[in-house]
């Protein structure tokens, strides 16, 4: 009797570990609206925070919080729509010594997993590229998702510090962290739609 | 010599804050220079940063000076002086009063326009008085050379004035504003 309901909860698991990931219909996928996205980077400059953000980026987020195995964060930077304020600094950012926007024009972040955090938000671990420099990066994910009959929205917001030097953001004058830190803090507030209904939805 | 001043004589502390501004303002006019000769970058953001960092010590010097001045006697005008001389007189220190409020608040508001926040020295950061914006950074850094252009004009002024108690009328209109100005006696 055991045996058999022993036998049993195995083929039940089993089932549902191969729904999961196999026969499961892919997550579907949530591409952000521009018009409501930001993602801002800070940065210490002469002893001061001072900040700017990229105009143009797209995001697209294939998510199922039942099935993170298959879900993918792929988010694309225009770098040159940076803009911080000051049309100055911003050419100085997008030449030779900082961004090199003519060789390299985009930044690239591509999940490699997802995973549950014990707080309830996301972590994707992936690769940050920038300036063709590619980093490992571990990207908390506060997700947040609201179903309505033909849409389903979902805020994405998170804030890491990446450091400019590891990839290559500063050469000659600019490596010198003495007057611009080496720290930078990267905020994203990302609001996405899919039409289709998640596969878990409720 | 005491801190305090007398119906005579200024103190240690009006001095202190008077020759101090001083120095400090020629010190500004060297960074201003030395930043406006650079292009953009790290020697440049350096400069920039040394010239906001001395003048937001001169603001609070400044408003340091303002408040010993309301609270303590200011010494008398000579008696031999005529009443346009004393209107002159006042309105010439209020002038300069005024330049080293409005020079760094109008080089914290060019700061704050240009969204290039003020630090003092690295240690702390002062908030911005205004968005971004570059066109008021545009009227802010022309107002911001004027002003001194009216600082200069006054402090020629001023000197010519402590020179002319001091050579014509023989006064001690200078020698009191001198910390060791009794040796002159």
């Amino acid at each position: 009797m055991i045996v058999r309901v022993s036998i049993l909860a195995l083929l039940i698991a089993g089932n549902a570990a191969m729904a999961a990931n196999s026969m499961a219909p892919p997550p579907p996928l949530f591409t952000a609206d521009p018009a409501r996205s930001t993602l801002q980077f800070s940065f210490r400059q002469a002893g001061a925070i001072s900040n700017g953000r990229f105009g143009r980026f797209t995001t697209e987020f294939r998510f199922d919080a039942g099935n993170l195995a298959a879900s993918l964060l792929a988010v694309n930077v225009e770098v040159a729509s940076l803009d911080t304020k000051d049309k100055e600094r911003d050419e100085l950012l997008r030449g030779a010594d900082l961004f090199l926007v003519a060789k390299y024009p985009g930044a690239t972040f591509r999940s490699a997993s997802l995973s549950r955090r014990k707080d309830g938000n996301y972590e994707a671990l992936g690769k940050l590229t920038i300036r063709g420099i590619s980093r490992q990066l571990r990207l908390p994910l506060a997700v947040q998702i609201t179903r309505r009959a033909d849409l389903t929205t979902m805020t994405l917001r998170g804030t890491t510090i990446i450091r400019r030097l590891d990839f290559g953001v500063g050469q000659g004058d600019w490596k010198s962290t003495e007057w611009v830190g080496n720290d930078v803090t990267i905020r994203f507030d990302v609001l996405l739609t899919t039409a289709a209904a998640p596969a878990n939805g409720k | 010599m005491q801190l305090r001043n007398t119906n005579t004589a200024w103190g240690a502390v009006s001095q202190t804050l008077h020759w101090l501004i001083v120095a400090l303002i020629v010190l500004q006019y060297l960074l201003a220079e030395t930043a406006e000769e650079l292009p953009l970058g790290m020697a440049k953001l350096a400069t920039l940063a040394r010239h906001k960092s001395v003048g937001m010590t001169i603001l609070g010097l400044a408003v340091l000076r303002l408040l010993w001045r309301l609270g303590n006697r200011t010494p008398a005008l000579p008696q031999a002086m005529r009443a346009w001389e004393r209107v002159l007189a006042r309105a010439s220190h209020a002038g300069l009063y005024l330049c080293i409020f409005a020079l760094p608040l109008t080089g914290w508001l060019m700061s704050s326009a240009k969204n290039y926040p003020v630090s003092w020295f690295g240690w702390f950061q002062f908030p911005d008085l205004v968005a971004p914006d570059p066109g008021l950074f545009d009227t802010m850094r022309a107002t911001h050379g004027i002003i001194f252009n009216c600082l200069s004009g006054l402090a020629i002024l001023h000197v010519l004035g402590a020179a002319k108690h001091h050579f014509l009328n023989r006064d001690d209109v200078l020698i009191r504003m001198l910390p060791f100005g009794w040796r002159l006696r």
